[in-house]
């Protein structure tokens, strides 16, 4: 016979965990796509690894917000800022290709090269998906 | 219809502090966007109007901005557990 454990670690992707965790200005809007997430994959099974997707990036979420809580007062502000920045063309942003070429070591058709691959195998991991 | 990506300045800051699997994985990510940055198989809307977040790596978020006049999309923040 094993040993159980005294107490069982809650499920971090168990929604009212996820609830529970979340920043208390994120819980509505949670709890309103779960609910259209969860209705979804009733109605049509096939879509239940779509929730089970969707729950795994909320409990990522959860999990990240709850480690920094004082950094996490003014980050909706700084995000809501930044958007209204690119939204007004004032924002400076760095197009894709010329971070692959820099971070990568590689040359602007390497770089453009690889941005196209991988734009491919998204499109074809799409295209199999509907 | 493939959108554009681009980065903000913060993400350039944050990309720093990532090992370079984790990049490519993120590349891959912004990838996924860009060919469907709206579906919500791979993407959810936040609290920010108008900012999705999708998950790279298994252990980081990018949130992102969509524009759809110009058929862009600008990366605006990585919140990232590694």
């Amino acid at each position: 016979m094993s040993a159980q454990p005294l107490h069982e670690e809650p499920d971090p992707q168990d929604p009212a965990v996820i609830l529970r965790t979340l920043p208390a200005r994120e819980r509505v809007a949670f709890q309103a796509e779960y609910r259209e997430r969860a209705q979804a994959a009733a109605d049509d099974i096939a879509r239940f690894p779509d929730l089970r997707a969707f729950l795994q990036r909320w409990a990522l979420r959860a999990s990240l917000m709850s480690r920094d809580p004082d950094r996490r007062p003014g980050l909706y502000e700084e995000i809501d800022a930044l958007a209204e920045e690119v939204r007004a063309g004032t924002a400076e942003t760095f197009p894709i290709q010329d971070v692959i070429a820099e971070r990568f070591g590689l040359t602007p058709d390497e770089a453009e090269a690889f941005w196209q691959e991988r734009l491919t195998a998204a499109q074809g991991a799409r295209d199999n998906r509907m | 219809m493939t959108y554009r990506v681009e980065l903000s300045r913060h993400v350039l800051k944050q990309l720093a502090d990532l090992p370079l699997s984790v990049q490519v994985a993120l590349a891959e990510t912004l990838a996924v966007v860009a060919v469907a940055p709206y579906d919500p198989t791979t993407s959810d809307p936040t609290v920010v109007e108008g900012v999705r977040q999708a998950g790279f790596a298994e252990v980081g978020l990018v949130e992102y901005l969509i524009w759809d006049d110009l058929l862009v999309v600008v990366a605006l923040n990585l919140l990232w557990g590694g």
